[in-house]
């Protein structure tokens, strides 16, 4: 049935056509960026030879340096907290009894995937006005646990979904409480699923940029942040070797994820 | 396989349990009032149709659901509002729930680990249960990496080395084919004898039931239907249900006539042949009710008369060891007749031949219901 339909589609007339025009437009700008940044000369249209030359510029570059480590800071916390919070979550969701209005909470928990980003940045920023807290990392930071909450609760939800409760009910059999039951029967299960969510959100967190640019105070620059600057100044192709660098990264971190939450499923 | 002795202790009592999953004024009933004694030591089995409330009777003696009403007590302790954890009773579950990120013997000896029993202590049980089913060079394999049927023994190994006062078994045989299953039964049952542990036993498979257990209790939508040892169950079957349930049966509604002097009720079947049943308990009165009689216990005879039924042969189906004869009678109702064909002489009918049935003395049954 399904390689019918494939088989049909392929016969489209244009099928090919758009096929290689969307492949085009998605990946063209990265394989531009990606050969540029190893261009020995400044132009971004000419290539004048190999070299490694922006690369050794971005390593040395004090602003950038500051960025990644922002960066990896607000990465590392953020999805580390969102991880737990929708840990906490799921179990919730999935092993807790059925509870009046279980799907507005489904919903709560993943509203950051269905508002306009803008509008989580906007509200963000006027929570954090109306409160009093002096825009920073901090900020920066919650704001953007708050968003990878839905990322890294998908992948973790799916996982626990698919262990029986027979395991749980095994270990507490077996003289396991409540913590030692979840310690050493449920998150060893889990783990594909939480390391999973928690590669996702750190990307996510790595790559914002409209939140991060409505609530970063200053000196909480990001990367993101720090090349949108670059790139209104004059484009240069260390602007190329930064986003290379941050596309091995996320592909790095995503090719992981994919492969962790694969493993095990059975 | 005979009655427990009186003066055998009670291991668990279950005492007006109800249990209502969802809210109690309109939620599922999944047992009404179920009262039962185990004894200690005993082979007890759970028999009865899917969806009966095996699996919920076993969860509320484990702990994994609270009961809705009622005690269920363990060597005389109320043990219905302890977790799981502090009941000395163990699982065997259906589909093994074995933890598939340890590996066998760590799955062993994680009962003896959570009790805080030490690392090397816990080792060597856990070792010995291994080799009690026969799995001891399996010990570093993964679970994944067992067959079915090793993954059941190693999960009554992980079940028994806390030495659980009792062992819950819920179908664990299920899962098996036909030949790994009747090993399987044998093993249990040795495992059964060799602990000493009571076992308390869920299955759907009348003949398992009959084979392994020293008493089973039958249950129905939730309610325990009669409670014997095998034999007196297939023999002296309490009610309709019991009857169908295990084994074949024939089931003849009749009129209820008087009692005989000898403590049998006469009755009288549809088609008028008057016979005498084994009352089930008393207070049976006049009226109408059923007898069941198992198809062996008919013989074919040449002659009628008083305490026989008669019909006329209808079909006769060779079964190998046996012949099913069945008979037709007046009454509108059929008789399945077995006879072995090692008796010759009896099969010696043919479909049209009218004939007489005489039930083995004190084979009839009057039911409950
Ligand atoms: N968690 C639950 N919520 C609601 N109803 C349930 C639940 N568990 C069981 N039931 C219902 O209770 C009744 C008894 O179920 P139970 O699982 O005890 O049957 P069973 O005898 O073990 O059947 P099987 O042989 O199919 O395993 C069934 O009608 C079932 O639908
Ligand atoms: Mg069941």
């Amino acid at each position: 049935m399904m390689a019918g339909h494939a088989e049909k589609l392929k016969k489209f007339p244009g099928f090919l056509t758009v096929t290689i025009g969307c492949l085009v437009l998605l990946y063209a700008p990265m394989i531009v960026i990606s050969v540029y940044s190893f261009n020995a000369t400044r132009s971004i249209t000419k290539w004048g030879g190999f070299s490694l030359g922006w690369y050794a510029k971005v390593f040395a570059n004090p602003e950038i340096q500051r960025a990644t480590v922002n960066s990896l800071v607000i990465a590392v916390s953020a999805s580390t907290l969102a991880t737990l919070l929708a840990l906490l979550a799921a179990i919730a969701m999935v092993r807790g009894r059925a509870f009046r209005g279980q799907e507005g909470v489904y919903v709560l928990i993943n509203l950051p995937l269905l508002v306009p980003e803008i509008i989580s940045a906007v509200g963000s920023l006027i929570f954090f006005l109306a409160i009093g807290i002096s825009l920073g990392l901090m900020t920066v930071m919650i704001a953007h646990t708050i968003f990878c909450i839905p990322f890294a609760y998908l992948p973790i939800s799916a996982r626990l979904q698919g262990i029986e409760d027979h395991y749980e009910q095994a270990a507490r059999d077996l003289y396991a409480n409540a913590w030692q039951s979840f310690r050493y029967v449920l998150a060893p299960m889990m783990l594909p699923g939480i390391v999973s969510g928690y590669m996702l959100a750190f990307i996510i967190s790595l790559d914002d940029f409209i939140i991060t640019n409505m609530v970063a105070g200053p000196g909480a620059t990001t990367l993101p942040l720090a090349i949108y600057g670059m790139v209104r100044i004059g484009f240069t192709p260390e602007i190329n070797a930064i986003s290379t660098l941050m596309l091995l990264a996320s592909l790095v971190v995503v090719t992981l994820s994919y492969l962790i939450g694969r493993t095990k499923r059975n | 396989m005979s009655q427990p002795p009186s003066v055998q202790r009670t291991a668990i009592c279950i005492d007006k349990v109800c249990k209502v999953y969802g809210p109690p004024d309109s939620g599922v009933v999944a047992l009404h009032e179920v009262d039962l004694t185990i004894y200690d030591n005993e082979f007890f089995t759970l028999l009865g149709p899917s969806g009966c409330g095996k699996t919920t009777l076993l969860h509320l003696i484990a702990g994994f659901e609270d009961v809705t009403a009622g005690t269920i007590r363990l060597f005389g302790k109320d043990i219905v509002s302890l977790p799981p954890n502090k009941r000395p009773i163990n699982t065997v579950f259906q589909h093994y729930a074995l933890f598939p990120h340890m590996s066998v013997l760590e799955n062993v000896a994680f009962g003896l680990k959570m009790k805080s029993v030490a690392a090397d202590t816990a080792q060597a049980r856990a070792q010995e249960m291994l080799e009690l089913v026969q799995l001891q060079q399996f010990s570093h394999r993964m679970p994944n990496e067992l067959s079915g049927g090793q993954q059941q023994r190693v999960a009554v190994a992980r079940a028994l080395a806390p030495h659980p006062k009792v062992l819950l078994l819920d179908e664990p045989l299920s899962a098996l084919d036909l030949k790994l299953r009747q090993s399987m039964r044998d093993e249990l049952k040795r495992i059964q004898k060799t602990t000493g542990i009571t076992f308390i036993f869920v299955t759907h498979d009348q003949e398992e039931a009959l084979t392994l257990s020293d008493r089973i209790a039958v249950i129905e939508s939730g309610e325990i239907q009669q409670v014997a040892v095998p034999k007196e169950l297939y023999e002296a079957p309490r009610n309709r249900f019991v009857a169908k349930f295990i084994g074949d049966v024939n089931l003849i509604d009749i009129e209820i006539d008087d009692m005989t002097d000898n403590g049998l009720v006469r009755v009288r079947t549809k088609s008028g042949d008057l016979i005498e049943a084994v009352p089930n308990g008393s207070g049976h009165k006049c009226g109408p009710g059923h007898v069941a009689i198992r198809p062996e216990r008919l013989n074919v005879t040449r002659k009628g008369g008083d305490g026989i039924l008669t019909g006329r042969v209808r079909e006769l189906i060779y079964l190998g060891t046996d012949t099913q004869i069945i008979v037709e009678t007046e009454g509108s109702y059929e008789l399945t007749v077995r006879v072995q064909n090692a008796h010759q002489s009896h099969v010696d009918v043919s479909p049209g031949d009218i004939v007489h049935l005489r039930p083995d003395a004190g084979t009839v049954q009057l039911l409950a219901d």
